[in-house]
């Protein structure tokens, strides 16, 4: 009884908004009368895209190739949990999509977006250092590289290698479990030369 | 002005660099150059017109993709199971001035001088310059590769306008833009996993 009640006038709402003209956009509201709960489509004052319309990339002749310092731009595309929007939301072709999310991942590895990831994001190891990217295809290659390693050093000033340090200057490293490292030498260190 | 900088050549000058979010060995080249006098139009490699360099927040310098992990250093002392490849993250956890140092010294090329031009390289670890160096400092030069802002160092009005390139169909709703939960993996299907199962259960 009740689906035979609700399909017809769902399909005629969800017709309604798809041959509606109105340049909008639309957000469900949720209200609880007594026992009942209604659910209604609000409008939102935004311009929307043509019905025509290319992939927004291509045609907005942007002078540059979208990389991952590109944060503004990236930004629109991606859910506040840092993800990507689909293909059918964001209106890209194919290519740029990809292109999107490769620049995404790209941005969140080199840690651009320390308000939109989730918690467990690794970074530990060589992931916790600063890296670039040379454009967005540049993950797939890879190669080992061997240097020559040396003994000969001189070491002049204090490097200050603690690790307490290197965790307090970067948030994302910030870890309950290494709270005793940074704790137990709350003194600051003497700076032997300067004097 | 232009004498005095003239004049300047002739003497040990100093130069401060910022190695935040630089790439090694861009840097290095860089810092090489300076170290050995190379840019002065007075040098010769008899003449000792190399410049001072202080180097600091050694301990952000960037790397380019995954070469923290993929570029190994090799040790090699010459005694039985003494080969040894570190990876370069490793040693800069250890100390964040050594990889700079030992890239500086690559780039500063094999001659036997070199030794006395990088005595002249000063790291420091932060942006915290001990007085003594900073008395000295005269130039400050240009880094190598721009700093890349996070999205949290961007301002209200930078955003706002920013252009607006996204644009939404006619009948989007906002909601769809909400987080989802993760799928999880896909997981191809294996025709052959039920079977083993099967196989697995003792038949006896
Ligand atoms: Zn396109």
């Amino acid at each position: 009884m009740m689906l035979a009640r609700c399909l017809p006038s769902g399909w005629s709402a969800i017709r309604g908004i798809a041959t509606s003209s109105s340049a909008m956009k639309w957000k469900i509201k949720e209200a609880e009368e007594g026992d009942t709960t209604v659910v209604e489509m609000e409008k939102i004052e935004e311009p929307a895209r043509p019905k025509n319309a290319f992939c927004t990339l291509c045609t907005c002749n942007l002078p540059i190739k979208v990389k991952y310092s590109d944060v503004l731009i990236l930004e629109q595309f991606m859910r506040p949990d840092g993800t990507v929007l689909p293909r059918q939301l964001t209106g890209l072709c194919r290519n740029k999509q990809l292109q999107i999310e490769r620049c995404v991942m790209q941005a969140h590895w080199s840690g651009l977006f320390p308000d939109k990831t989730i918690a467990d994001f690794d970074r530990s190891g060589y992931k916790q250092f600063n890296r670039y990217w040379k454009d967005d295809m540049s993950m797939y290659r890879i190669s080992e590289k061997i240097e020559q390693g040396s003994w000969y050093y001189v070491k002049r000033y204090d490097t200050k290698n603690r690790p307490w340090n290197k965790l307090m200057k970067n948030p994302l490293n910030w870890d309950p479990l290494h709270t005793h490292l940074y704790k137990k030498h709350k003194r600051k260190p003497k700076n032997i030369t300067d004097k | 002005m232009n004498q005095a900088r003239q004049l300047a050549q002739f003497m040990r000058q100093w130069h401060l660099i910022d190695a935040n979010q630089q790439d090694v060995y861009k840097l290095g080249t860089k810092v090489a150059k300076y170290l050995s006098g190379n840019w002065k139009p007075i040098w010769h490699p008899s003449t000792d017109c190399g410049d001072h360099v202080v180097v600091i927040n050694c301990q952000d310098i960037a790397m380019e993709g995954f070469d923290w992990k993929h570029r190994q250093f090799h040790f090699n002392k010459e005694y039985p199971k003494s080969k040894v490849n570190i990876p370069a993250y490793q040693i800069h956890m250890y100390d964040p001035c050594r990889i700079v140092y030992l890239a500086v010294y690559k780039c500063l090329g094999k001659s036997n001088i070199r030794r006395s031009h990088i005595a002249r390289l000063h790291l420091l670890p932060d942006a915290e310059v001990p007085s003594f160096l900073m008395k000295n400092v005269g130039n400050q030069l240009e880094q190598v590769q721009e700093v890349v802002k996070r999205s949290t160092e961007y301002t209200d009005e930078e955003r706002r306008n920013f252009p607006r390139l996204v644009k939404f169909p006619e009948d989007h709703v906002v909601d769809w833009e909400a987080p989802i939960d993760n799928p999880g993996r896909h997981k191809l299907y294996n025709p052959y996993e039920r079977k083993s199962k099967i196989q697995q259960t003792p038949t006896k």
